[in-house]
C-alpha cells in the first residue's frame, strides 16, 4: 500500500492526501509527520485533504490527534480543503475538531502558518 | 448487493461501493456522503468488535418515495449495554465513539437488535 | 327440470361474462393475470390498446417485456418489481413504474399486484396498472418550482472581496435549511470567502431547530476554513433564543448587517474611510 509523501517547504511540512485513506495509511501518515517534525523541527504542518470524499470518525480522530501531538512539539497544524459535503456530514455526525485551524485551501493554509509561525518566532 | 466485511479495507471498498449505489438511486453528493460515513461507522464497528460480518445492500421504495437501506449483519459478541452504545463518545476501543449515534443521526432510520454471544443486525435506511 | 335450470345456468353465466367484459374492456386501467413466471396469462382491452403491436401479442409474454421493453424482471434503483414485493409481504403491493407504450413513449404507471391465493399459496398475480403520466409530470414541476423558489429565496451575495452575505428571510424548515447548509457551503469554496455573514433579519421564529441547524451551517462552514458572523438578531430573537437555552458562544453575533460589516472588515484589516 503507497505512502502519503510528506514534504517541507521552509518551516512547513505538507502532506497532500490524494486517494482515499485506507486505515493504515493514516496511521503510516500520522507516525511519518511526527518522525518528520523531529527530524527537521518544522513549525507547521498542513494536511491536505482536497480529494478526501469521506471522513468517519476513524480518520477525524486521526487528524485531531495528530494536530494536538504536533502542538505538543511546538508546531501548529491546518487542515485544508475539506469538501462542503465532508464538512456537513462531519458536523452532522458531530465531529467539530475543535482545535484544529481550518482553510480553505492550500493556500490559504500556507499563509495562516507563516503568519503564526512568524509570530511565535518574534515573542 | 452483498458486502463481505472481513479486514479494515473491506471498510473502504464496501462504503465506496454503497456511495456509488446511492448515487445511482438518484442520492446528491451531500446525502452520498452521509450513507457512506454512517456504513463506515457500522462496518468499523462489525470489524473491531465482531471481526467479521455481511452488508446487505438494496435500493427500497415507500409510497412512491425511493430509498437505501443497509443491513449489516455479524456473528460477533453482541452489545451488551444498547442504550450505552447510543451514548455519544461511549467506546469500548479506538476511535471517537460516535459509530451508532453518528449513523443514527446521518441516516433517517435505524434498527439495532443485538443478543449477546450471538451478535448484532444494524438496519439503516435514508429516503430521497 | 334439470336441463332447464342448465340451460338457465349457462344463460345467467353467458350474461354474467357479457358484464365482466364490458366493464373489463372500458375502463382505462390495464389490468393482467400473470403467473408466477411474470408471463401474461390474461390482459383487458386496455393493455391491448396501450402496448399490443401489430407484430406481437402480449398473451404469455412476460410482463416486463410487455409493458417495460426489457428482457429481465424490473430491478431497483430503476423499478422495484411489486410481484417480487408480493411474494415477500403476502399483500397487495402499489408502485411507481416507468413504462413504454406501442409507440415506444415513456409513461408514467401506478401499479398495484395483487396475489391470487389457491390452498394457501400464491398462484397467480392479478396486475392493474394507471396511467399517471400527466400527474406525475405535474408533480415533478412542482417540484422544480419549489426548488427555484427556495434557490431565490436563499440567495449568497460576494459583497466584498473574501466577504459573503446570506440574507434569510421567511420561514425555515428542515428541507430549507438544508439547502441553505449546502448553497452557502458551494458559495464559500467558488468565492474563496474568509468570512459569511448570516443575516436573519428576515426570519420571524427561530425556534431550537432552526437554531440547531444555523448553528450546524455555522460549524460546517467553520470546517471548510470560514468564520460566520450571525447579524439581525432582534430582541425579541434573543430573549427567545435564551429562553430556549439555544447556545451561541462562539459565534460573533451583532444586531445589525452593519456592525456585522464592520466587524468582517477590521477583521480582514480593510478600512472604509470618506473621500
Amino acid at each position: 500500500m503507497s505512502k502519503i509523501p510528506i514534504l517541507k517547504i521552509e518551516d512547513i511540512l505538507i502532506a497532500s492526501v490524494q486517494t482515499e485513506l485506507h486505515d493504515r495509511m493514516a496511521e503510516d501518515l500520522q507516525h511519518d509527520i511526527m518522525e518528520e517534525l523531529g527530524r527537521t523541527n518544522a513549525r507547521g504542518v498542513l494536511i491536505d485533504v482536497t480529494a478526501l470524499a469521506i471522513v468517519d470518525s476513524f480518520l477525524g480522530r486521526m487528524i485531531g490527534d495528530t494536530a494536538k501531538m504536533t502542538r505538543m512539539m511546538g508546531a501548529k497544524t491546518v487542515l485544508v480543503g475539506l469538501q462542503p459535503a465532508v464538512a456537513i456530514t462531519m458536523v452532522e455526525l458531530g465531529m467539530e475538531l475543535a482545535g484544529i485551524h481550518t482553510a480553505l485551501n492550500m493556500e490559504k493554509g500556507i499563509d495562516w502558518l507563516r503568519q503564526n509561525t512568524k509570530n511565535r518566532a518574534m515573542q | 448487493m452483498k458486502v463481505e466485511l472481513k479486514t479494515v479495507d473491506d471498510i473502504i471498498i464496501s462504503r465506496s461501493a454503497i456511495k456509488d449505489m446511492a448515487k445511482e438511486i438518484g442520492f446528491g453528493i451531500v446525502d452520498q456522503t452521509k450513507i457512506a460515513t454512517a456504513v463506515s461507522e457500522l462496518a468499523r464497528n462489525i470489524v473491531i468488535y465482531a471481526g467479521s460480518g455481511i452488508l446487505n445492500v438494496s435500493a427500497v421504495m415507500k409510497n412512491d418515495r425511493k430509498g437505501i437501506e443497509i443491513i449489516c449483519e455479524d456473528h460477533g459478541p453482541g452489545i451488551e449495554d444498547i442504550g450505552l452504545a447510543f451514548k455519544d463518545g461511549y467506546s469500548t476501543s479506538k476511535g471517537m465513539g460516535m459509530g451508532l449515534p453518528g449513523a443514527r443521526r446521518l441516516m433517517d432510520e435505524l434498527d439495532l437488535k443485538s443478543e449477546k454471544g450471538k451478535g448484532t443486525t444494524v438496519m439503516i435506511r435514508k429516503w430521497l | 327440470m334439470a336441463k332447464n335450470r342448465q340451460a338457465k345456468n349457462i344463460e345467467e353465466g353467458i350474461h354474467d361474462l357479457t358484464i365482466y367484459k364490458k366493464v373489463l374492456d372500458n375502463v382505462h386501467e390495464e389490468i393482467m393475470l400473470l403467473d408466477t413466471d411474470y408471463r401474461i396469462l390474461w390482459a383487458n382491452k386496455g393493455v391491448m390498446d396501450k402496448y399490443g403491436s401489430a407484430k406481437a401479442g402480449v398473451i404469455s409474454e412476460p410482463c416486463y417485456k410487455v409493458t417495460h421493453g426489457i428482457d429481465h424482471v424490473c430491478r431497483p434503483p430503476h423499478d422495484i418489481c411489486p410481484i417480487e414485493e408480493v411474494m415477500k409481504d403476502g399483500g397487495p403491493v402499489t408502485v411507481l413504474h416507468t413504462h413504454f407504450n406501442r409507440n415506444g413513449d415513456k409513461i408514467y404507471a401506478e401499479v398495484t399486484s395483487y396475489p391470487v391465493y389457491d390452498n394457501g399459496r400464491i398462484t397467480e398475480f392479478i396486475h392493474i396498472s394507471r396511467d399517471v403520466t400527466e400527474r406525475v409530470i405535474a408533480e415533478e414541476r412542482l417540484k422544480e418550482h419549489q426548488k427555484a423558489i427556495i434557490e431565490l429565496s436563499t440567495p449568497v451575495i460576494e459583497v466584498w472581496k473574501g466577504i459573503i452575505a446570506l440574507p434569510l428571510i421567511g420561514i425555515i424548515d428542515s428541507s430549507r435549511a438544508r439547502q441553505i447548509m449546502e448553497n452557502l457551503l458551494d458559495v464559500i469554496v467558488k468565492t474563496s470567502a474568509s468570512i459569511a455573514i448570516i443575516d436573519i433579519t428576515g426570519v420571524p421564529i427561530v425556534d431550537t431547530e432552526v437554531a440547531d441547524r444555523l448553528i450546524k451551517t455555522i460549524k460546517a462552514a467553520m470546517l471548510l476554513g470560514t468564520r460566520c458572523v450571525m447579524v439581525g438578531i432582534k430582541p425579541e430573537i434573543a430573549q427567545s433564543m435564551v429562553h430556549l437555552g439555544v447556545d451561541l458562544s462562539g459565534v460573533s453575533t451583532f444586531a445589525s448587517l452593519q456592525s456585522g460589516l464592520d466587524y468582517a472588515f477590521r477583521e480582514m484589516g480593510l478600512k472604509v474611510v470618506p473621500q
